[in-house]
Order: C-alpha cells, then structure tokens, then sequence
C-alpha cells in the first residue's frame, strides 16, 4: 500500500501544483482570442510582425553581402553578427506562438485537415529531412488533430535546427577571417526561415477556422 | 480535543454550506453541497452526542456516505467542467471509469469482511481511489486547458491533497497499529479542518467580475 501512497504523491502532487499555478484568467483570454474576431486580428498582426522582421533579416544580411564585397570585413561580421542575433530573438517568438497553438488545438474536437511540410520547399538539408520525417509519420496518424501537433512539433525543431545552422555559420566566420563565409548557407536560412513562418501562420489559420467551425457548430 | 474538533468541523461546512447558497453557487455542484451537508450531520451528531456516535462502525457509514458522494461529485464535475468539449468530456469519462474500476477490483482484492478489516484495508484503498477520481479532472482541466470556475478550482485543489493525507493516515494506523497514532489522527483532523476554512472562504467570496466577452464564458462555461 505504501508504494501506491508514493506514486499518488509523485504523480499528483505536480498535478495540483501546476493547477495551484495555472491563472483561469488567462486561460479565458486564450479562449477569447480563438472566439472571437480578436483571433483574426491577432492573425493579421502577427503576419505584419513576421514580414517586417524577416525584411529587417534580408535588409542585414544582404548589407552584410554587400559589405563582403567592398572589402570591409568589419562591417561584414557586425551585419552577420547582427542577422544571427534578429534570428536568434525571432525564433523563439515563434517557438512560443507555436507551444501556444498546439495548447489550444486541444480545444477543438474536429480540426480542419493539414498538410505535411513539403521537403521541397526547404533549402537546408537538416530542415528537408525533417520536412520528410513529417511527410513519413503523417501517414501514421488517425486525427486530424494528432497531425497538426505534429506538424507544429516539426515546424518548432526546425526553428530550432535552423537556429542552430545560423549560429554555427556565424561562429565560423568570426573564427576563420580569412575565408569567405558560407553565403549560401545564409541565403538557405534567409529563405527556409520565410517558409518556417509561412507554414507556421498557416497553422495559425487552419485553428483559427476549426475554432471557428465548433464555435458555429 | 478529538469530540470538539469533530464538532467545529460540521460547524465550519455548515458556514460554507449557508455561503455556497447566498451565493447562488448550489447549482455548480450539488454533490458537493450534499458533501457539506453530510459533513455537518455527522460532525455534529459525533461531537454532541459521542457516547452514541463517536465509534467506528458510525465512522466507517460516514466515510462509506462521503466515498459515494464524492464518486457522484466527480461524475458530476465532469459533465459540468466539460459541457462544451465533447473530446475532453470524452476523455474525462473513459479515465473516471477506468480508475473506477481499477478501484473496485483493488478493493474487492482486499476482500474486507470485518469491521476492522474494512477499516484498515478498504477505507485507504478508497480514499486513494477518490484522490485519483478527482486528480484525474484536474489532469484533464490541464491538458485541454479548460478554464475553471473558482468553486471547482477550490473543490478540486483542496480534495487530491487532502485524500491523499487521510490515506497516509489510515495507512499508518494500518502499520503501527490502532493506538500509537493519536498525533497522526489530531493532524489528520486539523489538515481537514484547514480545507474546510478554505472551501469556506471560497464560498463566501463575492463572484468575480468576467474580463471575458460574454459570449465566450457563455460557450466555455454554459452552465455559469
């Protein structure tokens, strides 16, 4: 008996601390937004948000290029420390706007189907295998809902994977001067990470529809 | 000591008991207001009267009343709390049935016969049953984040803990016999004592002011 007693206490005691914890406040708020048109709206100011950040990613890396070019390695390695560190603050913005999706995909009963991130799409290859790993356990899921956590359990690895790939080009052209860095890794990154937050707004889209279709059901 | 605390407690669940119903909070669980109700009858019954009731087969009826109340409450809950979400009210039945029965079998394992023997081996497997009824909601409020009403907040937060320290008890009158737990017993009572002046305040606290649009606590919450 003592050995229940123990797992009772192991096991319930997070459970009562985490609802100690939780703030029913917000978790409304959370409700509000997938109900109503604040839903919408926070769409459209994320979208807002993640285009003008990702030009301000293309603007640094290209000047950076464009540095390169001039002969000025300098400027060069600040734009690309620069670059790194706006991926680097981007990415788990989304990381976190995704954790908050798959919470509140938990919510809907019938989610509107998905699709797999597609390989070909990515530049990366650790973002395209991936990309396939998604298109392959797709296939194995039942739900709907099941499918779309997944999708957005890949999309944040890739955010991460894609961190990562950022920060190791950039520690390597701080480390080797004399060669030239690996441009063509930061142009991959530049346009996975635009693909990532497609994909990722597109989630977004597809709970807010669902939400939408109970709400009216 | 044991006779006046037993009395203060039914007087405290009669105070929440009155709070629940000036409050308009009755029709957010009914078993537990059947719980309080019970507890006062009891409580009070053994603390004035302790030559008659103050004796095990009198506390074994109680526990055997409290145990289907709070089987009902979580039955209860569950419809309530998960109204509008057919997926986690879905879930939440599977598992209440599922603990249920493992609960039972477990019990029915221990075969009580006696007075004692149900004492000793049927009220803590109960009661670690009920814990885990009552976790199990919790757990499903956590992962489908369901907002929850503070009187179901109180109700669930103050029973996992609390079935689970009176299981303790029981289990240490199990294993160091019958008179070596007075000052496990005293605990037992005050800690119970404790949940009941929580439940009490919660009662009595004034319904919180919803920063929500209605129509969203009215599709999450209908029966608020």
């Amino acid at each position: 008996m003592w050995w229940i007693i123990v797992l009772a206490l192991v096991t319930l005691l997070p459970v009562v601390y985490l609802a100690g914890r939780r703030s029913e406040r917000a978790t409304m708020k959370d409700w509000e937004l997938v109900l109503t048109p604040r839903g919408q709206r926070a769409l459209q100011t994320m979208h807002q948000e993640t285009r003008a950040e990702l030009a301000l990613v293309d603007l640094t890396y290209e000047q950076a290029k464009g540095a390169a070019d001039d002969g000025d390695p300098e400027q060069m390695m600040r734009l690309l420390d620069l670059g790194c560190r706006l991926i680097e603050s981007y990415c788990p913005t989304m990381l976190r706007s995704l954790a908050a999706m798959s919470v509140l995909s938990r919510m809907v009963s019938a989610m509107a189907p998905v699709r797999p991130l597609r390989p070909r799409d990515f530049k990366l290859r650790q973002l395209t295998n991936l990309a396939y790993m998604n298109a392959f356990f797709h296939h194995f899921l039942v739900t709907t809902g099941e499918r779309f956590r997944l999708r957005l359990y890949i999309l944040s690895r890739s955010f991460l994977a894609l961190m990562r790939v950022v920060t190791r080009a950039t520690g390597d052209a701080r480390n080797m001067p004399d060669v030239s860095p690996e441009w063509r890794t930061f142009e991959a990154a530049r346009k996975d990470v635009r693909t990532l937050s497609e994909d990722s707004l597109e989630a977004f889209r597809v709970l807010l529809v669902s939400m939408e279709a109970e709400r009216k059901a | 000591m044991v006779q006046a605390m037993t009395f203060l407690q039914g007087a405290v669940a009669a105070v929440a008991f009155v709070g629940l119903t000036r409050r308009g909070r009755l029709r957010l669980g009914w078993s537990f207001a059947l719980y309080l109700v019970s507890i006062t009858i009891f409580n009070t019954l053994m603390g004035l009267w302790p030559g008659r009731f103050l004796n095990w087969p009198t506390w074994l009826f109680r526990e055997l009343t409290y145990a289907g109340l709070k089987v009902a409450l979580a039955i209860e809950l569950s419809g309530l709390l998960f109204r509008a979400f057919p997926s986690a009210r879905q879930t939440a039945r599977t598992g209440l049935l599922a603990i249920f029965s493992v609960s039972a079998a477990w019990i029915a394992m221990a075969s009580p016969g006696s007075l004692g023997e149900w004492i000793r081996l049927g009220v803590p497997r109960i009661k670690c049953g009920e814990a885990f009824l009552l976790a199990w909601l919790l757990m499903v409020v956590l992962w489908y984040r369901i907002p929850l009403h503070s009187h179901h907040k109180a109700i669930l937060m103050a029973f996992a803990p609390y079935l689970l320290v009176f299981t303790v008890f029981l289990q240490a009158l199990e294993t160091y016999g019958w008179t070596g737990t007075s000052d496990v017993n005293y605990l037992n009572m005050l800690v119970f004592l404790g949940v009941l002046i929580y439940w009490l305040i919660v009662a009595w606290r004034p319904e919180e002011v919803s920063e929500v649009h209605p129509s969203v606590a009215k599709t999450v919450q209908p029966w608020a």
